[in-house]
């Protein structure tokens, strides 16, 4: 029963401080390891050899699932698995995936071209959040309010480099906030309500939103078992919208920062993360 | 009392000292700005290199 630990990410953030930091409670010696710098592929390779088990906590969503693959393929075990990065980092297969489980998604249409965009707004009713298929931090997510911003927007994303950049997400927006759900294992640790600062409406935690504490109710509890039976026990973060006919599930992060939800909630999410790693090894 | 690691910032190269950090955190060079990595700590020394504070394919 070893408990040697490998973060691998580009860099030791507060989340990343925090779990290196509570290993020892848990048994665990949790070491940060360059994401950059792992050249894997050998399945006998030195680089990950040493670890018992690899958090993936790349920040890119190119590097995760990649490295998780690797890191499978030469039996060393890994958290999240990289089927299950793969499915969290599009957001368009997890939804599919989610949808086709009877689990509730956004409402959304597909946009590669001008074409798919011109008919997603008939399609669609204003205000409509666009949105890349790859990406995270809010990063590109642009609400639109009406049709003439709309297709002046779609201007700059036909002016991105890359197909792969350009493949978007068209949804109705829903706005109100989100409720972000911190699961470990199967079980929900930590939730909170994420709005908007007043400054930006997006209400990602990576552009500074404002958090709340929200009471985990049944409705909540019903909607993130879905989704863990779906994906099968990890480290995640849900990101859940309200509507009127209750929630629907927006995306999963595969890495989550926890950093707000801890200190909202004031849950010890990287305890609760050491001992379901110490879990895992046995 | 806490001992100070020190080291270079390999952009400037302006001297740096720091309380106990580990390899992979962070630091802003106070003089270029630009955001440092430890890569390893030696003998009280750091290794340091410039690292991008965010790239187009971040998202978790």
């Amino acid at each position: 029963m070893g408990g040697k630990v490998a973060i691998v990410a580009d860099r030791v953030s507060w989340e990343e401080r925090q779990l290196i930091d509570r290993g020892p409670e848990h048994g665990l010696e949790v070491e940060w390891v360059n994401d950059e710098a792992l050249c894997l592929g050998d399945e006998d390779a030195d680089a990950l050899k040493s670890y018992d088990v690899v958090l993936i906590r790349s920040r890119s969503y190119t590097r995760g699932g990649l490295l998780a693959s690797l890191a499978e393929a030469a039996r060393i075990p890994v958290l999240n698995t990289a089927a299950v990065i793969q499915a969290c980092e599009n957001k368009l297969a997890l939804r599919v995936l989610l949808r086709r489980a009877g689990v509730p998604v956004p409402d959304f249409r597909l946009v590669l071209s001008r074409q798919d965009f011109r008919k997603a707004l008939a399609e669609l009713p204003f205000p409509l959040v666009l949105k890349p298929i790859f990406g995270g931090m809010g990063k590109r997510v642009t609400l639109l309010r009406d049709p003439d911003t709309a297709n002046s927007v779609y201007d700059y994303v036909e002016d991105l480099g890359h197909a792969f950049e350009q493949a978007c997400l068209v949804e109705p927006f829903l706005g109100g906030g989100s409720v972000r759900c911190l699961v470990v294992g199967r079980e929900i640790v930590a939730t909170a309500r994420f709005e908007s600062n007043g400054t930006d409406w997006r209400n990602n935690a990576a552009i500074g939103s404002h958090h709340s504490v929200v009471e985990r109710d049944a409705p909540i509890t019903r909607i993130v078992d879905a989704v863990v039976e779906q994906l099968g026990g990890g480290i995640y973060g849900i990101d859940l919208f309200r509507t009127g006919d209750g929630y629907v599930v927006n995306e999963v992060n595969h890495a989550p920062g926890f950093r707000a939800v801890a200190t909202t909630s004031g849950v010890d999410v990287a305890s609760a993360i050491g001992r379901y790693v110490r879990e895992v090894l046995g | 009392m806490t001992q100070m690691l020190a080291g270079a910032c390999p952009e400037c190269e302006t001297p740096l000292s720091t309380p106990p950090m580990i390899q992979g955190e962070t630091m802003s060079c106070p003089e270029c700005l630009l955001t440092l990595r430890v890569d390893e700590v030696q003998d009280g020394t750091l290794v340091l290199q410039v690292v991008e504070v965010q790239l187009r394919d971040w998202g978790q």
